[in-house]
């Protein structure tokens, strides 16, 4: 810790910051375009200039180049101090086209709110503004207004230093400088929205964003990336009240939730754009009964005699079920407390093989797509906890020896391809969780639709052994219910008197005796947000 | 007010550039010393401070002072570059000393190297330096045929690599980051410093980076000892200073004068006064970046502590006469444009501040100023001055503040209606 | 596509040898380029970046950013015209309205018959001999109107 004094408050703050993360740590914050934590420090905009005062001499300075140091006197107020920040507002304002109506980044421009902060409503522009390339495609996922560009580069050292390959340059000389990417080559680097969030103004917009939603009607909770098993930490933004774009869509977009631990600032494209299954109209939102529609006590009444009946015929090692981990940790304990401590099924799989493949990145995707398989492995669900693997089981399928089948989160493509008889002839009964309609559903005898990640809370594991949670952003869709509660209710209509009021109290029998689970603290991340991302730097 | 020929003693000689005729008239002679006598490069060091030899790039840094901040431990390469981008407009000092006596300057190169422990030195030239080039890449070459550069110089065991390194047109990479930057391979953009360039510099490495002229003295402390070196110029400047005077002046050209001689008698009396007798108007003593100076400023000495005194600088010691005929605001626009068209492009205010100004500078040219852009052009300035990455801005803010306050009227004129 | 002539690419391939570190011979293979191709368009950045193992964005910065460096033909005798301060007062206008009478283009352009072009530059270091301009890589000074009509008889 070291102590130095801002704006005339004696303050602590760890060591290593600079002055502007100094001042932020204690609340105070200092105007800045071209620094960014995450990236090297171009000291370039100029905007984060303060007073410092060490041994007895003040100097204006920079904060974001500076490092705090002990005894060091900040003053971010002085007369000085604003007329020079104002002075370099009033120059990136010089040339800016100031279409904020139209912008997405209206609310959360760091030049509209320094603007607001320094209130220069007294243009004092005379002399023509440069003209530069508006809506250009700088890339497949983002768009590009030169003429918004504030210069500050923290695109261009996102690309150089964090995805490490340049693709974007600052081109020319003076002020008739240009971000831009070179002719017939894109900004296609699997990380390039993390460039729209870095971009301080809205000259690097978001394709799959853009005239969506006004910023301010987002709301916010936090959640984690359900794509691979990294679990990067994200933000879900989420309008219901808004339907004038996209009816039905509900989650507006993904954004970066920082964790120095796991995904610092960033967060993959497939990550950020892969969201849209939430509110796909393949989702399931009723519980089927031999291809028709049910109510879900019909279903689950039907579910639980149907388990009932064969294993009485057919002893417990006639049922078996395939879960994929892509599942929370709540889910997985339900599973495994009603199918392998209640039911006694022997043979319980989640080492289905995927049938998309991934190349794990140097950054942060991993080459599993599954969320959840180090939560699975932990809870008793691994490939090494069953006896029998996936493919195994459907072999057991195909040669008779299992009559009931229970498929949760997978379509079984990537084992039985397209044949989805060659499995269905054989058994007396399937049942299928899902979110999304698939091959097995309509061919289901009980179809239980699912609720998906951001439409409850739960946690998951990542691929470090990570406890993470998400919380619930939006309600269910239709009839959907989250997994673990299925389980629940089923375990009810089976005979079982279990009382879980909610995710947590799950959550709290689950991690019993597991250090890295119990030191969770499950309140801490609740809350929803309003509106823009708190972490944008 | 006699000329002091000490670095332009042989610009006279036609055949200076060549190595016999420069050795005849004592080239070389201090570096064969140094490595025979295996002078401690501490010493030389210590010698070139007490000597005051200041940097004559600009700045006016001391270079005995700056060769001392080079970490003697770095186990990196080290290197120096040579600037000379000669660039300030006004000054063509270096473009003297390259094309009429390299090997003074190579000398100099070479005994500030083994100083400081560096073996590989490149000479950062200005891209329109073809003339200039030639003469230098053959006066190396010959000083490599003759063992004096090279490897194993003189059997002493001491390696020194001189590379050219052509820049292509952009006055910013006279800036000693910019440079850096330049040399590297990319955008002449300046650097954040601290680091400075003595600690991390070219390549990561140690770097020293010295003028042409700066360069050039080093030979001469040698010979006549730091002391008598000093003595020549002034306390805190020793020796002599190249200047480098145009405009409207008599006899134009590139004079040297002990430090601390006055700017007057330079142009009356070494330039012979301005041209066709005309009446002085005003003087840009320092390169286009110094504040302009008026008829009855100029009885300052030359030195660099006087000029700053003075409200301007000495700089590059580029002195541009201007008499009566000449229309300021004019001039201004010529600067301001200069400065539009050279500023780098990575500080918000000197990317924009430098257009703004001299778009406003053109309005009033083409009488559609306003009496209210003269305090809005000192406003801007004001806000661009010191505070940008490099000087820069600053070489904008201060002589568009010196103009406009000095010259204010003259602006008004052209307001008229 | 562009390609370098065998002794350029050798060229090229020995600058990189010189520094410490390749990417610092950005500046001369560029000067090649410019030699060989008489400009630097998309094509020769793209072939300087694959000579030099460097993404083309590093080279259009640097190209893009030296103003020698051009990215459109220019005359077989280019006239760069300093307009800086000393030369102007010394009549540098005069050079510039007197060239653009002649051959009726202006700054950045280029004749016809693709023999001239004229560019405004800054300072070219010669400021007691004004007004001042390189022809090429000549450098001619103390320029009048029958001085710049003596020097284009030569350039036949
Ligand atoms: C915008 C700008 C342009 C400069 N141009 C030159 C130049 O052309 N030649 C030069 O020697 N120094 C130039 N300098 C000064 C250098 O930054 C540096 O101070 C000098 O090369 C150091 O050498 P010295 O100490 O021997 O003077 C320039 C500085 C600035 C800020
Ligand atoms: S596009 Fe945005 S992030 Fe990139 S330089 Fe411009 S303002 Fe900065
Ligand atoms: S002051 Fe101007 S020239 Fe210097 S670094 Fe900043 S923008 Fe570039
Ligand atoms: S200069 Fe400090 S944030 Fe840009």
């Amino acid at each position: 810790m070291l102590e130095l004094t801002i704006n005339d408050r004696v303050v602590q703050v760890p060591d290593g910051l600079n002055v502007l993360q100094a001042a932020k740590h204690v609340g105070v914050e200092i105007p800045h375009f071209c620094y960014h934590p995450g990236l090297s420090v171009a000291g370039s905009c100029r905007m984060c200039q303060v007073e410092i005062e060490q041994g007895g001499r003040k100097r204006i300075d920079l904060s974001c180049s500076n490092a705090a140091v002990d005894g060091m006197i900040v003053r971010t107020n002085t007369p000085a101090v604003v007329k020079a920040v104002k002075g370099v507002l009033e120059f990136l304002l010089m040339n800016h086209p100031i279409d904020c109506p139209i912008c997405d980044d209206a609310g959360e421009c760091k030049l509209q709110n320094y603007y607001m902060l320094h209130g220069l409503y007294d243009s004092r522009l005379n002399v023509e503004k440069w003209h530069k390339p508006k809506v250009h495609p700088v890339g497949p996922t983002v768009v590009l207004d030169c003429e918004r560009c504030v210069l500050c580069s923290r695109c261009v050292r996102f690309c150089d230093e964090i995805w490490g390959e340049r693709q974007l340059g600052i081109f020319g000389h003076g002020s008739n400088e240009k971000l831009i990417n070179y002719p017939g080559r894109e900004l296609d680097n699997p990380y390039s929205g993390n460039v729209v969030d870095l971009c301080p103004v809205g000259a690097l917009l978001d394709k799959d964003f853009r005239f969506q939603r006004r910023v301010w009607y987002l709301k916010s909770v936090k959640s984690i990336c359900p794509l691979c098993s990294r679990g990067c930490n994200i933000y879900l933004h989420y309008d219901v009240d808004h339907d004038y774009q996209r009816p039905g869509r509900r989650i507006q977009r993904i954004k970066p939730r920082v964790n120095p631990d796991v995904n610092r600032w960033w967060i993959c494209d497939r990550g950020r754009y892969g969201y849209s299954f939430i509110d796909a109209a393949t989702r399931t939102k009723t519980p089927r009964l031999l291809g028709k529609d049910a109510d879900w006590n019909y279903a689950l009444q039907k579910a639980a005699e149907l388990i009932t009946t064969t294993q009485k015929q057919h002893g417990p090692g006639s049922i078996s079920a395939l879960i994929a981990p892509t599942a929370s940790n709540e889910d997985a304990f339900m599973a495994l407390r009603l199918f392998r401590e209640r039911l006694n099924i022997p043979q319980i799989s989640s080492d289905i093989p995927s049938s998309e493949k991934l190349t794990a990145d140097q950054l942060l995707l991993t080459d599993d797509p599954y969320s959840n398989r180090r939560g699975f492995q932990d809870l008793g669900l691994g490939p090494a906890d069953g006896g029998m693997n996936a493919e195994e089981i459907i072999n057991a399928v195909k040669a008779g020896q299992i009559k009931g089948l229970i498929v949760v989160g997978t379509d079984l493509e990537s084992l039985v391809g397209k044949q989805v008889e060659s499995i269905t002839g054989k058994l007396d009964w399937l049942i299928v969780g899902a979110s999304q309609e698939n091959q097995l559903w309509n061919r289901a005898t009980v179809g239980l639709p699912l609720a998906v990640y951001a439409e409850y809370p739960g946690t998951f594991t990542n691929v470090k052994g990570m406890v993470q949670k998400f919380e619930k952003a939006v309600e269910p869709l239709g009839q959907a219910l989250p997994q673990w509660q299925v389980w629940h209710k089923l375990a009810g209509h089976l005979g079982a008197d279990w009382r879980f009021d909610d995710a947590r109290a799950v959550f709290k029998a689950l991690s019993a005796g597991k250090p890295d689970y119990e030191s969770l603290n499950w309140h801490a991340t609740f809350g929803v947000d309003k509106g823009c991302y708190p972490d944008n730097w | 007010m006699p000329e002091y020929k000490l670095v332009s003693k042989n610009f006279d000689y036609p055949d200076q550039p060549e190595l016999q005729a420069a050795v005849s008239r004592g080239a070389y002679e201090q570096w064969k010393r140094v490595l025979s006598e295996q002078i401690p490069p501490d010493k030389i060091t210590e010698e070139v401070k007490t000597a005051k030899l200041r940097g004559q790039g600009g700045a006016g840094f001391p270079a005995g002072v700056k060769w001392g901040f080079v970490p003697k431990a770095s186990r990196k390469p080290k290197y120096l570059c040579v600037n000379a981008d000669e660039g300030e407009p006004g000054t063509f000092k270096d473009r003297k000393l390259l094309e009429r006596d390299p090997h003074q300057m190579l000398e100099g190169i070479a005994i500030a190297c083994y100083a400081v422990d560096i073996h590989t030195a490149f000479i950062y030239m200005r891209g329109e330096f073809y003339e200039p080039q030639r003469i230098v890449q053959q006066a190396i070459d010959d000083a490599v045929a003759a063992g004096l550069l090279g490897k194993n110089i003189l059997d002493s065991g001491f390696d020194l690599n001189v590379i050219i390194h052509m820049g292509a047109g952009a006055y910013i990479c006279g800036e000693e980051t910019a440079l850096l930057n330049s040399l590297e391979g990319w955008k002449g953009w300046p650097r954040l410093k601290p680091p400075f360039p003595a600690v991390v510099g070219a390549f990561r490495s140690p770097t020293v980076i010295n003028n042409v002229e700066t360069l050039s003295g080093v030979p001469h402390i040698l010979r006549m000892g730091g002391e008598a070196f000093q003595k020549i110029g002034t306390e805190k400047d020793g020796g002599t200073k190249l200047f480098a005077v145009s405009g409207h002046v008599e006899k134009p050209g590139v004079y040297e004068l002990t430090m601390g001689s006055s700017l007057k008698e330079l142009i009356y009396d070494v330039c012979g006064g301005i041209k066709g007798g005309k009446k002085l108007k005003a003087v840009i003593p320092g390169g286009s970046s110094a504040p302009v100076l008026k008829p009855e400023e100029i009885d300052v000495p030359l030195e660099f502590e006087s000029m700053a005194a003075a409200g301007t600088m000495l700089g590059s010691g580029a002195v541009i006469v201007m008499d009566e005929t000449v229309s300021i605001p004019q001039i201004f626009m010529i600067m301001a444009r200069f400065y539009a068209h050279e500023s780098c492009g990575q500080c918000t205010q000197c990317r924009e501040g430098c257009t703004w100004i001299y778009k406003i500078s053109q309005k009033i040219l083409a009488g559609q100023g306003k009496p209210s852009d003269i305090d809005l052009m000192l406003d801007l300035a004001d806000n661009m001055n010191g505070k940008t990455v490099c000087p820069l801005g600053a070489a904008m803010a201060m002589p568009t503040i010196a103009f406009l306050n000095k010259f204010r009227g003259e602006f008004e004129g052209m307001m008229k209606n | 596509m562009r390609s370098f002539s065998e002794s350029t690419r050798q060229q090229a391939l020995a600058y990189l040898e010189l520094y410490p570190k390749k990417e610092a011979a950005l500046l001369p293979v560029l000067h090649l380029a410019q030699k060989e191709f008489g400009f630097i368009d998309d094509d020769a950045e793209v072939a300087v970046a694959e000579l030099m193992g460097i993404s083309p964005i590093s080279v259009r910065e640097v190209s893009n950013f030296y103003f020698m460096y051009h990215h459109h033909p220019i005359g077989k005798y280019h006239f760069q015209v300093c307009h800086n301060i000393s030369c102007s007062i010394m009549g540098a206008e005069t050079i510039l309205g007197h060239l653009k009478k002649r051959w009726g283009i202006g700054n950045g352009e280029r004749t016809a018959d693709g023999r001239f072009s004229i560019e405004r530059v800054e300072c070219l270091a010669c400021c007691d001999r004004g007004p001042a301009l390189l022809v090429n890589q000549t450098l001619h000074t103390d320029l009048t109107p029958e001085k710049i009509d003596e020097i284009i008889e030569t350039l036949r």
